[in-house]
């Protein structure tokens, strides 16, 4: 049952990179090169080492508000949506995408100033499901 | 106990090259009971009297092999357990203890229960030519006492055994 | 409709109308990314040296860091590269001094000498990004010489609040001591803390023992011992190292591979009677036997489900070794194992998830883990021989024994997580076998 929303999710999100893309070309400023810079960026963050296998299944969108200098603003991350129904496992989840988005951006992330407007809000899933190690 | 044992083992490593149904293993008295060595190879008591242990364990063959996870009796270790039946039918005054043994190739429970399995045939084997049922006794040591420590089937053939150790005046 | 059945918010409602975002990305909408790579890494912690006088401070610190390093979970920052130094239990935290090492968790203590032979034990956690606690300070008061238990709780409390998971560490293993030659091997029951401290001996070497399991608190162990000159199992208290047979059997009646009901008041194990080995079951209290099984196979090596409504064991009643499920009053059992090769040594995971096994094939002997119905195969090991695993009492992590081949073969104790991960030899005093991971102490 899990991998069916798992499948369910990619499918709803796999344009996510066309739609930074999109954006940019509306006129935004941020390229889709900037987004896969940024998504790169904080990745190397996620860090899923410590979680309970149980909750290294869990997808989840999490949102959060940037300052202008590319910080993240830590009060303003959230959890949208979890596939998980374990308030528990959700928890330990939004913690490590919570230090991932934190932790990497301590320093400013590498965003065009002038396309502020398009990144002063992120909204970022967490998916693992690719990078099981079992 | 411990030099006891370390004095057979160059001559059980000899052994092992030798023909089964030869065997000629000085004083050896199983393999599980660290005992003390039998007596002399000559005289009364020693491997030409045939009512010697030593003459059971050397000329009859205190033992038989088993293929890898079998308890079923070859037709050369059934020609042993013959020459162990008439022996003991022979010499009344014995008892005998049956240990069943496995290679290191298993769990260790497992082994265990195969042990027992390999012993009971034998003592089944044993009851079928004659022998009274209460002058023998079955033990497992599973993979706890191998005769043969290299980890290759030239040992494992080996391990994979049972032995009659037979006592004296010991009734059961 | 499974979707939206399958996410909930933060706040545990139901989502109706944000399940699947819409694709087209308005204006002023959100900049939309998706993760599908991160990293598997230790997490980096610091553990400033506790504050306090004797020496215990530093020795706790060490246990505390040892613990929490050796799950492979995470990672200690060496001291040395500390921008500040924690020189009061109760001051400040600057968080950025520790962001700055990249320190992810950062565990301050102090060790205050009650001067009546007792020692308190305080600790806090801190999420150093999150800049906020984790978890409220703790402490644990008890006597000077336990001080590696209150490490272990310590550490188990930290494992805890970081992985969600219940910690390991304030436990003790039981195993076969062994010396000698591989010919001549002598065996001693011993007992150690989960980490090799505090190794105690409960029986000489004058008989062949194997095998130990702890009763489900702890203060039981049963074994197998040759001490009557067959083998047979055995009780024994662990604190007063009492021991009896457990049941009075005749000689030529071998019992062994016993395990305790999850009551910890019956024990299960398996009697051998003509060659023919079976499982039954004892009432620690009446002395009654049942028998649960009865096929002309080898029936061996039980365990019960957590909940005590079933045993897994093993029987070759197909030819080899393979691991069936019966209900625990007994019957003939539902085969969970597939795949040639052989199974043996099932163990139910002490949350009910898995059934840990050995398995052997092609000449190698793995450790694995499966579902409770025999699906989700996976091995976690591989090597000449291993074999009989046993659970961390939060079935995270498994112990096992590993032997080496040949004329000086000898056999160790191992850890490994149900990931596979983090394969590591557990420090024993020699060689060692047979490891039986002990509950929680309370």
């Amino acid at each position: 049952m899990m991998g069916f929303v798992y499948r369910l999710i990619c499918a709803g999100l796999l344009a996510g990179p066309a739609m930074a893309q999109a954006t940019a070309l509306d006129g935004s400023g941020l390229t889709e090169q900037d987004a896969a810079a940024f998504r790169t960026q904080m990745q190397a963050c996620w860090n899923v080492g410590a979680l309970p296998a149980d909750a290294q299944d869990i997808v989840m969108r999490v949102r959060f508000t940037m300052a202008p200098t590319g910080v993240p603003v830590a009060d303003s991350l959230e959890l949208v949506e979890t596939s998980s129904q374990d308030a528990a496992h959700t928890e330990l989840a939004f913690q490590a995408a919570r230090r991932a988005v934190i932790r990497c951006g301590a320093g400013g992330y590498d965003l065009p100033a002038a396309a502020f407007a398009s990144w002063e809000h992120v909204e970022v899933t967490f998916d693992p499901s690719g990078m099981r190690v079992r | 106990m411990m030099t006891s044992f370390f004095r057979k083992a160059p001559v059980v490593l000899l052994v092992s090259t030798l023909a089964l149904a030869a065997c000629s293993q000085g004083g050896f008295r199983g393999d599980g009971a660290l005992g003390a060595d039998g007596a002399g190879a000559a005289g009364a008591g020693g491997v030409n009297d045939p009512t010697s242990s030593a003459y059971f364990n050397q000329v009859v063959g205190d033992r038989v092999l088993f293929a890898v996870d079998q308890s079923t009796l070859s037709p050369e270790a059934q020609t042993i357990l013959n020459g162990q039946a008439d022996w003991l039918m022979s010499n009344p005054e014995f008892t005998a203890l049956i240990e069943g043994h496995a290679d290191e190739q298993g769990t260790r429970e497992y082994n265990l229960a195969l042990g027992a399995r390999r012993a009971a045939a034998v003592q089944e084997y044993l009851i079928s030519r004659g022998v009274p049922g209460t002058r023998l006794r079955t033990i497992s040591y599973g993979k706890e006492r191998p005769i043969e420590i290299c980890s290759t089937e030239a040992c494992y053939s080996q391990n994979r055994r049972s032995v009659t150790v037979i006592s004296a005046g010991l009734g059961a | 409709m499974l979707t939206r059945r399958n996410f909930i918010g933060s706040s545990g409602l139901l989502l109706a109308s944000t399940v699947l975002p819409h694709v087209s990305l308005a204006q002023n909408g959100p900049l939309r990314l998706e993760i599908t790579e991160g990293v598997i890494e230790p997490l980096p912690f610091a553990l400033p040296t506790f504050i306090g006088a004797s020496d215990a401070a530093a020795d706790i610190s060490r246990v505390i860091a040892a613990d929490l390093r050796g799950t492979g979970l995470f990672r200690q920052i060496p001291p040395d590269a500390y921008i500040s130094q924690v020189t009061s239990f109760n001051a400040e935290v600057s968080y950025p001094d520790w962001q700055a090492i990249n320190a992810q968790a950062l565990i301050t203590g102090e060790v205050e000498d009650r001067g009546d032979g007792n020692i308190a034990v305080r600790f806090r956690l801190f999420d150093v990004f999150s800049q906020a606690p984790l978890g409220e300070g703790l402490q644990f008061v008890g006597p000077a010489d336990s001080w590696r238990r209150m490490a272990h709780n310590v550490a188990d409390q930290v494992y805890s609040r970081i992985t969600g998971e219940s910690g390991y560490f304030d436990t003790r293993v039981a195993f076969i001591h062994e010396e000698g030659p591989k010919n001549a091997r002598l065996k001693r029951l011993a007992i150690m803390d989960y980490d090799g401290a505090n190794v105690q001996y409960l029986t000489d070497s004058r008989s062949l023992v194997l095998a130990p399991r702890f009763s489900p608190s702890g203060d039981r162990l049963l074994y197998t011992s040759y001490e009557s000159g067959f083998p047979q199992v055995y009780i024994m208290d662990v604190a007063s190292v009492q021991r009896r047979p457990l049941e009075a059997i005749s000689g030529g009646n071998m019992t062994f591979s016993p395990r305790f009901t999850p009551s910890g008041q019956n024990v299960v194990l398996s009697l051998e009677q003509g060659g023919n080995s079976d499982i039954y079951g004892v009432d620690l209290a009446t002395g009654t036997r049942s028998q649960l099984t009865g096929s002309p196979a080898i029936e061996t090596a039980p365990s019960f489900s957590p909940d005590g409504s079933q045993i897994v064991f093993e029987s070759d009643r197909t030819g080899g070794q393979q691991i069936y499920v019966m209900p625990a009053g007994g019957g003939e059992g539902r085969r969970i194992s597939t795949g040639a090769g052989r199974y043996g040594t099932p163990v139910w995971s002490p949350r009910g998830d898995y059934i840990a096994f050995t398995y052997q094939a092609d000449g190698r002997f793995h450790i694995g883990v499966m579902r409770t119905d025999g699906s989700e195969q996976r091995l976690l090991t591989s090597s000449f021989l291993d074999e009989g695993p046993t659970w961390a009492p939060n079935g995270r992590v498994i112990m096992f024994t590993r032997e080496t081949p040949g004329d000086d073969g000898a056999p160790a104790v191992y850890s490994v997580d149900i990931s596979g991960r983090n394969l590591q030899r557990v420090a024993t005093p020699g060689m060692a076998s047979d490891p039986a991971w002990g509950p929680l102490q309370s």
